[in-house]
């Protein structure tokens, strides 16, 4: 591991049943780096953020967060490195009955004791930093609404500020923009490279077209059938071979369309069908 | 691997084939209805009806010739006695006091137990699997039972009544939490343990909130259940309405009974509207 990555990840593998999601991934991510992660569906995409969030744990590997090998911790260090590791979800994930204010204040949980926490008692100074939040993806106005009263995309926000409220040292998010109306997703992605430049907080987006990452990340990695394919500046995704490995083995026409857009698709297939 | 296989044989999106000649498709030939395992069930069925109605000796005949005595019977019911009413208040506001004090108990302290019974929060899997059994053995004893026995034990009253609602619905409710419980959306709680929460903390900020909803709605309806049990009850001796409709019976006044029978449907028409209307506002 390089002194400089906010990430390291080694020879990390993961089985599902007969399905081997990951297959010895190996990377290192520089701190402040936006990282954009490329894969047709089943790829382990989601598979690597959630062990990138200590959510589960792979077979054989290492997973370096911060200094700290989240496959080797448990209990309460587990709990401590995750609490400065933010992510968003595709489906947002919010409680849904409770406020935009609770679910970001959620984030301070950890902090309080028992007597304060079963009664939902927050201090001044998290009230304070969870309004920030809010703020900052313009959502302050909802505060005290119900989270599923509002749209995807807004709810997406509130996702984004209760993982900015966490103090994140990194940022991950699995498809945040693939469950909300196409032309928000500029808007929300917006907001996570403000995280990005402004925090300089390291962040890694799962993405399903390419078009998202081109324009957002500045270096791309590919990952098909649980294997990293592709690791480099996203000037890459120029390049018609690169997308063809990334996207190699992919039979669904349709999300090749919406990963690649229907020119590309065909322009890619042309020279295919020549040999 | 240069990814030529980028597309299924056949090439570019579109080609579908619906413009195939029209001939009518060969339909799949459908499976018989008559299966052997059907055949055994509706004789099996028939067997049982039959063996059911020659043993009770119930037929048509017998319903007729009940008829006049049924008539007679009603008859003397009415019209009911409504000077009684002012009689009947206090054993009647008895009877919901009873189920009140029986459903918040047992809605109270069915809490705990459906927590450990619901493999999503339950403090361990060894907790969960000791306390299914308690509740499903609790579940198989009718409240009138309990009642009996508590009858015997505290003596006649309210109280027996109480208690025997309260184990009544213990086993119930027990069951529906942990099923409410189990039954949220485990995204948000994924997320919320996400955070660096510990189980209790993500429990109780990502799944209670869910189940809250639903587990309300079950303690209003058996509300309602339990009015129409605590006037059986006080049948038995629980005290309360019931207990005021067995004596009418005993004494034959008539008149009374279909009195505390109307009075009853009221009360219950009444509490049903009102937990109905509430509970459609909390789904």
């Amino acid at each position: 591991m390089s002194s400089g990555s906010a990430v390291s990840v080694r020879h990390a593998y993961k089985r599902y049943g007969t399905t081997q999601a990951l297959d010895g991934v190996s990377f290192d991510i520089a701190a402040g780096s936006f990282v954009a992660i490329l894969g047709p569906s089943g790829a382990g995409k989601t598979t690597l953020v959630r062990s990138l969030s200590g959510m589960i744990r792979p077979d054989s590997g290492q997973v370096m967060v911060g200094g700290q090998d989240l496959a080797a911790l448990q209990g309460a260090a587990l709990r401590a490195t995750q609490r400065r590791i933010g992510v968003v979800y595709q489906q947002f994930n919010l409680v849904g009955r409770l406020s935009v204010l609770t679910n970001v204040l959620t984030t301070a949980v950890p902090d309080l004791p028992a007597r304060r926490w079963l009664r939902m008692s927050f201090t001044d100074s998290q009230r304070r930093r969870a309004f920030r939040c809010l703020e900052r993806v313009d959502l302050l106005d909802r505060a005290y609404q119900r989270a599923d009263t509002l749209s995807g995309g807004q709810q997406q926000r509130v996702a984004l500020a209760r993982a900015m409220c966490q103090e994140p040292t990194l940022l991950l998010a699995d498809e945040p923009v693939a469950s909300v109306d196409p032309r928000l997703a500029d808007r929300i992605l917006g907001y996570v490279r403000q995280v990005n430049e402004r925090d300089g907080v390291t962040t890694l987006v799962n993405l399903h077209t390419v078009d998202l990452a081109r324009r957002y990340a500045s270096r791309v990695i590919g990952v098909n059938t649980g294997r990293v394919v592709v690791d480099g500046p996203s000037s890459l995704l120029d390049d018609p071979d690169v997308l063809r490995r990334i996207y190699a083995g992919t039979t669904d026409e349709e999300e090749l369309a919406v990963a690649l857009g229907q020119e590309t698709v065909e322009r890619l297939l042309a020279p295919a069908a020549a040999q | 691997m240069t990814g030529i296989d980028l597309a299924p044989p056949g090439g570019a999106a579109g080609e579908t084939g619906v413009d195939a000649p029209d001939v009518a498709p060969q339909p799949p030939t459908r499976p018989s209805v008559r299966t052997p395992g059907r055949i055994v069930a509706a004789i099996g069925v028939a067997a049982v009806t039959v063996w059911a109605f020659s043993g009770t000796g119930f037929s048509p005949l017998e319903l007729w010739r009940g008829l006049p005595a049924l008539a007679d019977l009603l008859g003397r019911m009415l019209p009911p006695d409504f000077t009684i009413v002012p009689e009947l208040v206090d054993p009647i506001l008895e009877t919901i006091r009873m189920a009140v004090v029986g459903t918040v108990l047992a809605s109270i302290i069915a809490l705990p137990f459906g927590v450990m019974a619901a493999a999503n929060v339950t403090p361990h899997p060894t907790v969960r699997r000791l306390v299914r059994p308690v509740l499903n053995a609790l579940r198989t004893i009718p409240e009138l039972i309990f009642a009996l026995l508590f009858v015997a034990a505290v003596g006649l009253g309210p109280v027996a009544g109480i208690l025997a609602i309260l184990l009544g619905n213990l086993g119930f409710l027990g069951k529906v939490y942990s099923e409410a419980l189990e039954s949220v959306d485990p995204r948000p709680v994924d997320a919320v343990t996400g955070l660096g929460t510990t189980r209790g903390q993500a429990a109780w900020y990502a799944v209670i909130p869910q189940a809250l909803p639903i587990m309300t709605s079950f303690v209003l309806y058996l509300l309602e259940i339990n009015f129409r049990a605590a006037t059986i009850l006080g049948v038995v001796g629980a005290g309360g309405i019931g207990f005021e409709l067995q004596a009418a019976i005993r004494l034959f006044q008539y008149q009374n009974m279909m009195m505390i029978i109307l009075l009853i449907g009221v009360c219950v028409t009444l509490i049903d509207l009102l937990s109905s209307s509430v509970r459609r506002r909390l789904l």
